[in-house]
């Protein structure tokens, strides 16, 4: 991890911010923005400006012609409109107990926090908003979208402050911020999403039904990943009271066996409902991570 | 169950190392807050029990792979009572057998086990004895337990002894060992003859491997005080009427610790004549001499004892002394006018100081000239000096038919020419430099007593004199460093005693020294026809005597009036006369035709002397090879035993095996699905 520049930004990576603006976010749809932006807007001729008409020509898609123009003069005109809007992306950060993971110097929390930092950075970057919710049971802090850089001072100092309690309730929360985000938003979920598949999903497809995208940041650590540790191990349970004494050997096989198949679920659910899954793993660079998707991303879109 | 190895049966404490180590490495665990802890829950509930098996199964093979490692290493066995089979008995009766304690001898005991043996054995059985040969006592496999127990009765000890190579080699020539099918052999296995495992495992290839061997070791202490005569034997000096004889007795201490005080007595016919108390040293070789009157003319009976310990038989040892009558000697020297003494002075004087009685010794001298005319009919020794005695001499006939006749020759040649020693069959060599005696050679012959540093043997210089080529080494009495310069040989009947120098002073100054003295009366025991006879037992199934007549009759008498007839083995000169077998110890006299040719003392040999049993240790590879080897009067002695290597064997293989399984094919059955999931 690299070390903090600011104490309010101690999460903020320049080099993978800069990294990550160059590549640029576009999302995949057209969104919903409250200023001009660089994105594609839906609208025709309702929330924004008529811009007047030109001389049709051979060529232009007949649905701009104004055909009410043309009942009355005869005359084939084309409609025009301010068509482009910005972006408004939603950060969802994981702040549960089960993010408080930590093993051999790596944690969860930092990982996530260096996420959430460097996707704000990079989508203010490029002149749109970002709005950040800390959740866990419930939305426990957040700050409402917003161009400015204190942002990313806010989400470091929130990460780094605040103390990670209570379980996770994703797919409530995403259900509750459907309602309120409105359409066509970019939300970023970054979680290591250990809560019931079935609701979180339910949740996600809420979003979905009014037209967010919606990118799945999946926060592990190695260790979950694969269960390598040999020998004796007692494991406390994060967010509950289990504690179980197993020889990691023993467990090893079985519990990697489960945890793929939580995994494979994620993925294949992700893959159905056209949700980006990014598994965010904790051994790797996150700037990596996040440059190798909005990589792909942008190759995906173009192509 | 009894292990070979028993003191390695704590090496089952290491099957407690698993467990520690399970413990341990609990201990040792390290705690984790854990995120993912559904998942953990899911695989802990479905595979716990199967998790536990797998950990005990794991645990139970590791400490079952050690009990078997252990198990190898110990190796267990069991015997077995009333293997059928025919039996061969061989009891040990050799002379350590007698030791006794609390008043019953070590025989007795191996007796009372073989009749123990007897008794409870259904099987046919033959019975032999056995001290460094066997002997039959039941020659034939018989059931008949009356025959057997009243053989055993009739074994005593014997007088011989050897070690297991001896058994092993003698045993596949017992008529019985073709019909054998098992051994049984009790005797107290002494250390010195069966400590050697090694050789013994090797040896037990004659009977094949696992073949049914069982040794019985009477149970004996260790550390015996014991103490044995080894030696009883009358100085070179001689005897000699009118003179004190010198009798030296070697004692052993045959153990490791310090012995009581033991009195050393000796005995002439019967008399004792002189006494003294001892106390040895661990392991020390001790030698007593004794000055002691012998008596008259004639045969005498000597016996030294020692106070009587717990093997008896080398307490005790005899030797017969022949003491000759007056010693006649005639001087045979040439006069020379330059001399101031006559040649024969020194030796003269040394004769007639040495043996005090005058009426002991007469001392005549005769010119060379006079030789021829001379009267040999009353002499015993005729003594030369400066006197070649060259072949082609006419009195060198004379006195060639003297010894030949049983005369006894004393010869001083003068170192002119070599020549002058050619009536003994050698050639001579005329050396002019001065040399020294040889030490080495001293140390063999009579005239050891030269190289004792008192008696300063490096002051023998010899100027010039006759050296002697082609001497057979047990000929030679004395040689200086160029070569033999003195040698003595039998001729016919006599024996000649030939010096390569003359004892005058201007030839060399060996009179000036004490040693020369003493030398001349040893000289001439040795040129006299003597006896002082002893036999050792192993030396006493015959004897040798030259020139028996087949049709005399030869008898042996011991001195409790037991007698036996005698029979000539061998012809002419090579003649020897049988001896009865396992006779007792002690005195015993051979006549031919009534008259009595000799007498002969008979002891025990001191080699079974050091009487220490051996350890079961010692014969680790026997016992590795098959051999049964009990000891005491436990009730499995002279039983069988079977090794239950094999079966431990396979325990480990099993216990590997199980191993594998608990850690290799059972989790690759987990994988694949078969067990637990």
């Amino acid at each position: 991890m690299p070390e903090p520049k600011h104490a309010l930004e101690k999460y903020f990576d320049g080099d993978a911010v800069a990294q990550l603006t160059a590549i640029g976010y576009k999302p995949m749809h057209l969104v919903e923005g409250h200023l001009v932006g660089d994105h594609r807007s839906p609208f025709h001729g309702f929330a924004v400006e008529f811009a007047g008409h030109r001389q049709y020509v051979p060529g232009d898609p007949p649905k701009h012609v104004d055909w009410n123009v043309y009942f009355r003069s005869g005359k084939l005109l084309i409609k025009q409109y301010a068509q482009e809007t910005n972006l408004v992306a939603h950060l969802f950060v994981d702040v549960s107990e089960t993010m408080q993971f930590e093993y051999k110097g790596r944690s969860k929390r930092d990982y996530a926090a260096f996420v959430a930092v460097a996707i704000a950075g990079a989508i203010q970057a490029q002149k749109d908003k970002v709005s950040v919710h800390f959740f866990a049971d419930s939305i426990l802090a957040e700050e409402s979208a917003t161009g400015s850089r204190e942002v990313i001072g806010k989400i470091s100092n929130y990460m780094e402050k605040s103390e990670l309690k209570g379980d996770t309730a994703i797919g409530r929360i995403l259900s509750m911020a459907a309602e309120d985000l409105g359409r066509r938003k970019a939300v970023f979920i970054v979680s290591d999403f250990f809560n019931d598949v079935e609701s979180m999903f339910d949740g996600m497809k809420r979003l979905l039904y009014n037209h967010n995208e919606v990118i799945l940041l999946h926060v592990l650590d190695p260790l979950e990943l694969d269960f390598n540790h040999e020998g004796p191990i007692e494991l406390v349970e994060l967010e509950g009271e289990g504690r179980r004494l197993v020889n990691g050997r023993s467990l090893r096989e079985g519990y990697n066996k489960a945890f793929g198949a939580y995994r494979e679920e994620m993925e294949t659910s992700c893959r159905k409902l056209g949700i980006d899954y990014v598994l965010c793993n904790t051994g790797e660079s996150f700037g990596l991570t996040l440059a190798k998707y909005m990589n792909t991303r942008i190759a995906r879109i173009s192509g | 169950m009894p292990f070979l190895n028993p003191f390695l049966l704590g090496g089952l404490v290491f099957a407690a190392v698993p467990v520690l180590l399970m413990l341990l490495m609990n201990r040792k665990r390290i705690v984790l807050p854990w995120a993912a802890y559904n998942w953990v829950r899911e695989v802990v509930v479905r595979q716990k029990k199967k998790w536990q098996i797998d950990d005990l199964l794991k645990l139970f093979s590791k400490i079952l792979l050690i009990i078997a490692i252990v198990l190898m290493i110990t190796r267990p066995f069991i015997r077995l009572e009333g293997v059928r089979g025919k039996t061969l008995l061989v009891l040990d009766n050799s002379p350590s057998m007698g030791l006794r304690i609390d008043n019953e001898t070590q025989l007795d005991k191996a007796k009372e086990h073989m009749a123990r043996f007897v008794q409870d054995n259904r099987n046919d059985m033959a019975l032999y004895s056995f001290d460094g040969k066997f002997d039959p006592v039941v020659s034939v496999f018989t059931d008949d337990k009356q025959a057997l127990t009243e053989g055993l009765k009739q074994v005593e000890l014997g007088t011989t002894f050897s070690g297991a190579s001896t058994w092993f080699q003698e045993l596949p020539k017992l008529p019985v060992m073709g019909d054998t099918e098992r051994i049984y052999f009790v005797g107290d296995f002494q250390a010195h003859w069966y400590a050697d495992g090694a050789r013994i495992s090797e040896a037990m290839k004659v009977l094949g491997k696992g073949y049914p061997l069982t040794w019985h070791q009477v149970e004996g202490p260790h550390d015996v005080d014991n103490c044995a005569i080894t030696r009883l034997a009358l100085t070179s000096d001689g005897a000699f009427l009118g003179r004190n004889s010198m009798v030296e007795v070697s004692i052993l201490n045959g153990t490791a610790e310090q012995t009581d005080a033991r009195t050393v007595s000796l005995y002439v016919d019967g008399e004792q004549k002189v006494r003294t108390t001892i106390k040895l040293e661990p392991n020390e070789l001790r030698e007593i001499p004794f000055t002691v009157s012998l008596g008259e003319a004639g045969r005498h009976n000597v016996m030294a004892e020692i106070t009587a310990d717990p093997y008896e038989r080398d307490d005790v040892r005899y030797l017969v002394v022949d003491v000759p009558d007056v010693l006649n000697v005639l001087a045979v020297v040439p006069r020379h006018d330059r001399a101031p003494f006559a040649f024969d002075t020194y030796i003269r004087g040394a004769l007639e100081g040495l043996i005090e009685d005058e009426d002991a010794l007469q001392y005549s001298s005769i010119e060379p000239s006079e030789l021829l005319r001379a009267d040999f009919s009353k002499v015993d020794v005729v003594l030369t000096v400066n006197m070649p005695l060259s072949g082609d001499m006419p009195y060198v006939a004379r006195l060639r038919t003297f010894v030949e006749q049983g005369g006894g020759l004393v010869a001083f040649l003068p170192a002119e020419s070599p020549d002058d020693a050619g009536m003994f069959d050698v050639v001579g060599r005329v050396v002019e430099t001065r040399e020294h005696v040889d030490g080495n050679v001293l140390q063999n012959s009579y005239l050891a007593f030269m190289t004792a540093p008192e008696l300063k043997p490096e002051k023998i210089i010899f100027t010039r004199s006759l050296i002697f080529d082609d001497v057979p080494e047990e000929e030679i009495r004395l040689r200086t460093v160029v070569g033999v310069n003195a040698f003595s040989r039998e001729m016919g009947e006599g024996r000649v005693v030939v010096l390569g120098f003359v004892p005058y002073q201007n030839f060399g100054n060996l009179h000036f020294n004490p040693n020369y003295v003493q030398m001349c009366l040893r000289l001439f025991w040795e040129a006299r026809g003597h006896r002082a006879e002893y036999a050792v037992s192993g030396e006493f199934e015959s004897w040798s005597e030259p020139g028996l007549a087949r049709d005399a009759a030869y008898v042996l008498r011991d001195d409790k009036g037991g007698q036996w007839a005698l029979s000539v083995d061998g012809l002419g000169e090579d003649t020897s006369l049988v001896l009865p077998p396992d006779l007792k110890l002690g005195f015993y006299s051979v006549s031919a035709n009534g008259e009595e040719m000799f007498r002969v003392g008979f002891s025990i040999d001191a080699g079974d002397s050091i009487v220490e049993p051996v350890t079961e240790g010692a014969l680790k590879d026997p016992i590795e090879e098959g051999l049964s080897f009990v000891t005491g009067d436990s009730p499995l002695n002279g039983l069988s035993r079977i090794d239950l290597f094999p079966l431990v064997l396979l325990l480990l293989l099993g216990a590997i095996a199980f191993e594998a399984y608990a850690h290799f094919f059972r989790d690759d059955e987990i994988d694949r699905g078969k067990i637990g999931t």
